[in-house]
């Protein structure tokens, strides 16, 4: 039975912690197997190179990233869940309320301006920073331009959707938020959003 | 080897019954097991064996025990009391989807048209 030594067990470390697995038991999981395999490999004459090679055809030939990927969907799975209830709940919410406001403000009833503000609220600081989140637990990717995209892009809307409601509400200084916000989506979001876009069309 | 869909609602009852029936399993002593219980026609996947095992883990149903082999940490699974009662069910469930199917696809109709 062949024995793999410290050098090799390096090398195979190296290779699963140069992947996205963030889950140091599922990497330690994937080093002891891959030593396995390659030992039952290098058994049959194999050199340790040609057994790793093999190895990773058979264990991950789409890469050690699809393997933290299913693990991480079948432990989010619950989580995932709630969050899509409470987001389909809350859009609701947030949408009657929105519908109902404008049409107080155009008919000018008492209580329009509660309305928008409440709606805006819903929108703004409940349903969207849900929204958020639920986009950046999904993806996966540590790629920092990933992550950057989310928090530049749901600010900029945020900031957006404040500028809007202070435009019709006459409020001070929503000129500024509605600039701000503009110039976050622009240099912020949309050059990652099409970078990011650009590199998967390119893979 | 059978196709992913077929074996992919009795992964998790195979590898309780496995851990059930030895004390503690390391990951790829439990794809070895399988593929020799089941004269090589299950061969179960890495992408499936271990997101299974992390997620027994997270529901209570196995206990993990490292030990250090060299350089090496291997993980070795075990059932836990709560496993041991998954896998009664588990198993009553499997067996009694296999009864029905078999009753569904050895049905045959009284009148047969030729």
């Amino acid at each position: 039975m062949s024995k793999l030594s410290d050098e090799q067990i390096e090398f195979i470390e190296q290779q699963v912690n140069n992947s996205q697995i963030e889950s140091v038991e599922l990497k330690e999981d994937l080093i002891d197997h891959f030593s396995c395999v390659i030992e039952e490999y290098m058994d049959q004459g194999r050199s340790f190179e040609d057994s790793y090679n093999k190895a990773y055809q058979i264990i991950c030939p789409n890469g050690f990233d699809e393997i933290y990927k299913e693990t991480l969907l079948l432990l989010t799975s619950k989580n995932i869940i709630v969050m899509k209830k409470s987001m389909y709940i809350l859009g609701f919410i947030a949408a009657v309320l929105w519908t109902t406001s404008i049409l107080f403000k155009l008919m000018h009833w008492p209580g329009a301006a509660a309305l928008i503000i409440l709606g805006a609220f819903m929108l703004i600081f409940v349903l969207l920073p849900i929204i958020a989140l639920y986009f950046y637990k999904k993806e996966f990717s540590q790629y920092i331009s990933y992550k950057l995209k989310y928090v530049f892009g749901f600010v900029g809307l945020g900031l957006f959707l404040t500028g809007i409601v202070g435009k019709i509400m006459h409020w001070p200084g929503w000129g500024i938020i509605l600039v701000l916000s503009v110039v976050l989506i622009n240099f912020g979001f949309l050059p990652f959003l099409f970078y990011r876009m650009y590199k998967k069309s390119v893979e | 080897m059978y196709s992913k869909e077929l074996l992919k609602g009795t992964l998790t009852a195979i590898i309780l019954k496995l851990l059930a029936e030895h004390d503690r399993m390391y990951g790829y002593q439990i794809a070895q097991k399988v593929k020799k219980l089941s004269d090589n026609k299950i061969l179960i996947k890495e992408g499936s064996l271990y997101p299974a095992l992390h997620k027994l883990k997270e529901d209570g149903l196995v206990s993990i025990e490292t030990v250090n082999i060299g350089k090496r940490i291997r993980r070795y699974y075990s059932l836990t009391p709560k496993g041991e009662i998954a896998k009664n069910d588990k198993i009553s469930e499997i067996e009694d989807f296999l009864a029905t199917i078999m009753k569904v696809l050895s049905f045959k109709p009284l009148i047969q048209f030729a």
